[in-house]
C-alpha cells in the first residue's frame, strides 16, 4: 500500500473529509455573498443599471458553456451563438402571447405553439419552461450537428461550426413565418430578472465544475493536451466531446431563451459574428481552460463598454482635460486585450480557478520534489508533439 | 508462412509459459506501396516478454500502431483473447485490455502527475453522467477508488512523492516512467513499451531492466518491449523478433538471435552494430538494485 498522508491511510481521509466540510462552507458563503449583491443590486440600483447586471449574468453563462465546449477540450468551436439563437427562439415562441403571435403574423408555427398562452402561468414558471424547452432543443440540435463535426480538429472544427452558425442565420432570416426575418420577435415578455440569471449561473457553473472535476473533465483536458496519448489510456474522444458540445449547448440556449426574456426582442443580427467574437474574447481573456476566468472574462466585457464610454464623453481631471474622443472606448479595450495576450498568453487565469478550497484540487499539491530545481521550466519532452501524419487521420 | 511460425514458437522453448493471448497472423501495413509491415506473425504467449528489435524504419513502431488501432492493418488477422481486433480503433483496443507507451514521450502536459496516471485510471470504473452532475455518494466513492488506485500505479514506478508535480517539470527519465504508470493504470494484460530506454544512460537502463521485471511479475503482464539497447533487451527478453524492412527475419531466444548472420547482416546492413556481445548469461543474473 502507498504510505502517503494524501489519501488511503486514516489521517487522509479525515483531512479530505475536513476539506469537504471547508470546500461547503466556502460555497455557502460565495452564495450568500452573491445574493446579498443581488439584494443590494435589486434595492439601489437604476433600471438600466439592473439589466447591465443581468446581462452579466447571460454572458457568464455563454462564456462558462463556451469554456466546457472548446476550454476543456481543445475544439475551437464558433457556432456557439447559433446555439443562443436556437434558445432565443424557442423560448420566446412559447411565451409571447397568442394575440401577439397572430399579429405578427407567424402562419409557419403549428397551431397549438400559435395558440400556447403562457400568460397565466406564473412569471417563473413560464420562462422555465421557456429556458429549458430553448436549451433542450438546443442540445438536441448539438447532438445531431456534434455527432459528425466533433470528429473534426484545429481550424477544421472552427470552419465547420462556423458553417452551422452560417446556416442558423440563414434560417432565421428566412423562415419568415416562424421568425419572422430579419425584422425579429417582439413583444417578448420580459420575465428575466436578476435573480433567475443568476439562479442559472450558479447552475451553469455548478453543472462544469462536477464535469471538470471527473473522469469526464480529465478526460477532455487530457485529449486537448495530447489527443494520441488520450486514445491511448482509452479515451473515447469523438464522445466525450460531443458531451461537452451537448451540455455547453444547452446551458448556451438556456442563456438565448434569458436574453430575449429580458430584451423582449429577438433578430437574427443579434446573433451572429459580433456575438460569436464577444463570447470568445470573454473566454480567452479569463482563460481557456478556467471557469471562473470565464466569468470574470463575461464581466469585463459586459462592464468595461459601459464605463468607458464616460471616457469618451472627455472628462475633466483638475489640471488635465480630454475633450470628447469617440471611438476611444472600443480602442482602449481593444489595446487591453492585445496587452493580455502579450503579456499573459494563457489568459488572466490560463486554466487555473480561484479559491481552491472552494473549486476542489483541479491541481493538487503544488509542492516540488527534493532534487528538481524550482525554476524548472515546464517543457515537453522532445518530439512530444510530432503526430505521425497517418495518426492525425483517424480521429473519429 | 504465418502456421509455420505459430507452430514453430509453440515448441518447448523456455519461454512457452502460457496460453496464446494476442495472435498475429500475415498483418501487413503499407503506406502508399511502401510496404512498412509484410507477413508479420505473432503468438504471444501469457506473461512471457517478447523483445522485437530492428534497425531504424523496419517497422517495429508500424507494429505497435497496428496492434493498438492507430494503423489499420492493410493485411492479415490481430486476435486478442480470441476477439478479432485489426481495424478497432485505440480506445477500444485499450479498454480491451492493450496498453501502450510512446516512442516520443506523450504526456498530458497540462496536468499534474497525479492526474496523468488518474486520468487513465478513471477509464475504468469513472462514474456516470448524472452521478457526476449531483455528486452522488457513489461518485465520491468511485474518484476515492480511481485516485487510490492510481496513487499505487505511481508507487510502483517510484512516483507517488511526486504524485503534485507537473509532469513535464519532471526529468526525462522520469517521464518515461510516468508513462509506464500510466500505461498501467489501464489495467492491462498486454503491455507495448516503445523504445522504454531511449535517452537513458546504462545505469539508469538496467535500473529500468530490472523495473519492467518487477512489473511484469508484479502486475501479471504480458510485455512486448521495442528498443534498440541491447543490453536491455538481451536481459529482459525469453524471445526476440528481428524485424527488417517490415519483414521478421529472425525470432528466437536472445543466444540465438545473437548468433544469426541473418541479423549481423541486417544491423552490419544498416550500418549500425549492436554490442551484442556485451549481454553474457552472467549479465542476465545480475540483479540491479533499485536507485529510487
Amino acid at each position: 500500500m502507498v504510505t502517503l498522508d494524501h489519501a488511503g491511510s486514516p489521517r487522509g481521509m479525515a483531512r479530505s473529509r475536513s476539506r469537504g466540510v471547508q470546500r461547503l462552507a466556502v460555497a455557502v458563503a460565495a452564495l450568500a455573498l452573491l445574493g446579498l449583491f443581488l439584494a443590494y443590486a435589486e434595492a439601489s440600483l437604476n433600471g438600466y443599471r439592473q439589466q447591465l447586471v443581468t446581462l452579466v449574468a447571460i454572458n457568464a453563462i455563454i462564456a462558462v458553456s463556451l469554456t466546457l465546449t472548446s476550454g476543456f477540450t481543445g475544439v475551437f468551436s464558433l457556432g456557439q451563438i447559433g446555439f443562443l439563437a436556437i434558445g432565443a427562439y424557442t423560448g420566446a415562441l412559447l411565451t409571447i402571447a397568442p394575440q401577439w403571435k397572430s399579429e405578427m403574423f407567424l402562419p409557419g408555427l403549428p397551431e397549438w405553439l400559435a395558440t400556447l398562452d403562457l400568460s397565466a402561468w406564473p412569471e417563473q414558471a413560464a420562462l422555465l419552461v421557456a429556458c429549458v424547452a430553448g436549451g433542450g432543443l438546443a442540445a438536441l440540435v448539438a447532438a445531431l450537428v456534434g455527432a459528425p463535426l466533433m470528429r473534426l480538429s484545429g481550424h477544421y472544427v472552427a470552419v465547420a461550426t462556423m458553417g452551422f452558425l452560417i446556416i442558423v442565420q440563414a434560417v432565421a432570416i428566412n423562415w419568415e413565418g416562424v421568425t419572422r426575418g430579419a425584422r425579429g420577435l417582439s413583444q417578448i415578455p420580459g420575465l428575466t430578472g436578476l435573480w433567475v440569471a443568476y439562479a442559472w449561473v450558479v447552475v451553469t457553473v455548478y453543472a462544469v465544475w462536477r464535469l471538470r472535476a471527473s473522469s469526464f473533465g480529465r478526460a477532455m483536458i487530457a485529449s486537448r493536451e495530447n489527443l494520441i496519448a488520450a486514445r491511448a489510456i482509452g479515451v473515447d474522444v469523438l464522445r466525450k466531446r460531443l458531451l461537452a458540445f451537448v451540455v455547453g449547448a444547452f446551458f448556451t440556449g438556456v442563456a438565448g431563451s434569458l436574453l430575449v426574456h429580458q430584451i423582449g426582442t429577438a433578430a437574427p443580427s443579434a446573433f451572429y459574428f459580433t456575438t460569436t467574437f464577444n463570447v470568445i474574447i470573454m473566454v480567452v481573456l479569463g482563460g481557456m481552460g478556467s471557469i471562473s476566468g470565464a466569468v470574470v472574462g463575461a464581466t469585463i466585457l459586459t462592464l468595461a463598454p459601459e464605463y468607458l464610454r464616460d471616457v469618451e464623453d472627455g472628462m475633466d481631471l483638475g489640471p488635465l482635460s480630454f475633450g470628447a474622443h469617440y471611438g476611444l472606448a472600443q480602442i482602449i479595450l481593444a489595446v487591453g486585450f492585445i496587452l493580455v495576450m502579450i503579456f499573459r498568453p494563457q489568459g488572466l487565469f490560463g486554466d487555473r480557478e480561484v479559491g481552491p478550497a472552494l473549486l476542489g484540487r483541479f491541481r493538487p499539491g503544488r509542492r516540488r520534489p527534493a532534487g528538481l530545481s524550482p525554476d524548472a521550466t515546464p517543457t515537453l519532452a522532445p518530439g512530444v508533439d510530432e503526430i505521425p501524419a497517418d495518426d492525425r487521420s483517424r480521429t473519429g | 508462412m504465418s502456421s509455420g511460425l505459430i507452430a514453430e514458437t509453440t515448441e518447448g522453448r523456455p519461454a512457452s509459459t502460457g496460453e496464446p493471448i494476442l495472435r498475429a497472423a500475415g498483418v501487413g501495413r503499407a503506406f502508399r506501396g511502401l510496404q512498412a509491415l509484410a507477413d508479420y506473425d505473432l503468438d504471444l504467449r501469457q506473461g512471457e516478454i517478447l523483445g522485437v528489435i530492428g534497425p531504424n524504419g523496419a517497422g517495429k513502431s508500424t507494429l505497435f500502431n497496428v496492434i493498438t488501432g492507430f494503423l489499420r492493418p492493410t493485411s492479415g488477422r490481430i486476435v486478442f483473447h480470441g476477439r478479432e481486433i485489426a481495424g478497432l480503433p485505440p480506445d477500444k483496443i485499450t479498454a480491451l485490455g492493450i496498453a501502450r507507451t510512446f516512442q516520443n514521450i506523450r504526456l498530458f502536459a497540462g496536468m499534474s502527475v497525479l492526474d496523468n496516471v488518474r486520468t487513465a485510471q478513471g477509464m475504468r470504473g469513472g462514474a456516470g453522467f448524472w452521478e457526476t452532475i449531483f455528486s452522488a455518494p457513489s461518485f465520491l466513492r468511485k474518484e476515492r477508488a480511481i485516485e487510490e488506485r492510481a496513487l499505487e500505479h505511481l508507487a510502483a514506478l517510484g512516483l507517488a512523492d511526486l504524485h503534485g508535480v507537473p509532469a513535464t517539470s519532471l526529468p526525462y527519465g522520469l517521464q518515461r516512467k510516468l508513462e509506464i504508470a500510466r500505461a498501467l493504470a489501464t489495467e492491462p494484460s498486454v503491455l507495448l513499451l516503445d523504445e522504454p530506454a531511449a535517452g537513458m544512460n546504462a545505469q539508469e537502463t538496467a535500473d529500468l531492466t530490472q523495473l519492467i521485471r518487477d512489473l511484469h511479475a508484479r502486475f501479471g503482464l504480458t510485455v512486448v518491449v521495442v528498443e534498440h539497447d541491447m543490453s536491455l533487451i538481451m536481459r529482459l527478453c525469453e524471445r526476440i523478433q528481428v524485424l527488417n524492412y517490415g519483414r521478421v527475419i529472425a525470432s528466437g531466444t536472445p543466444a540465438e538471435i545473437r548468433a544469426d548472420p541473418k541479423v549481423i547482416e541486417a544491423y552490419l546492413g544498416a550500418d549500425e552494430t549492436p554490442d551484442m556481445a556485451l549481454p553474457t548469461v552472467d549479465g542476465r543474473q545480475q540483479t540491479h538494485e533499485e536507485s529510487m
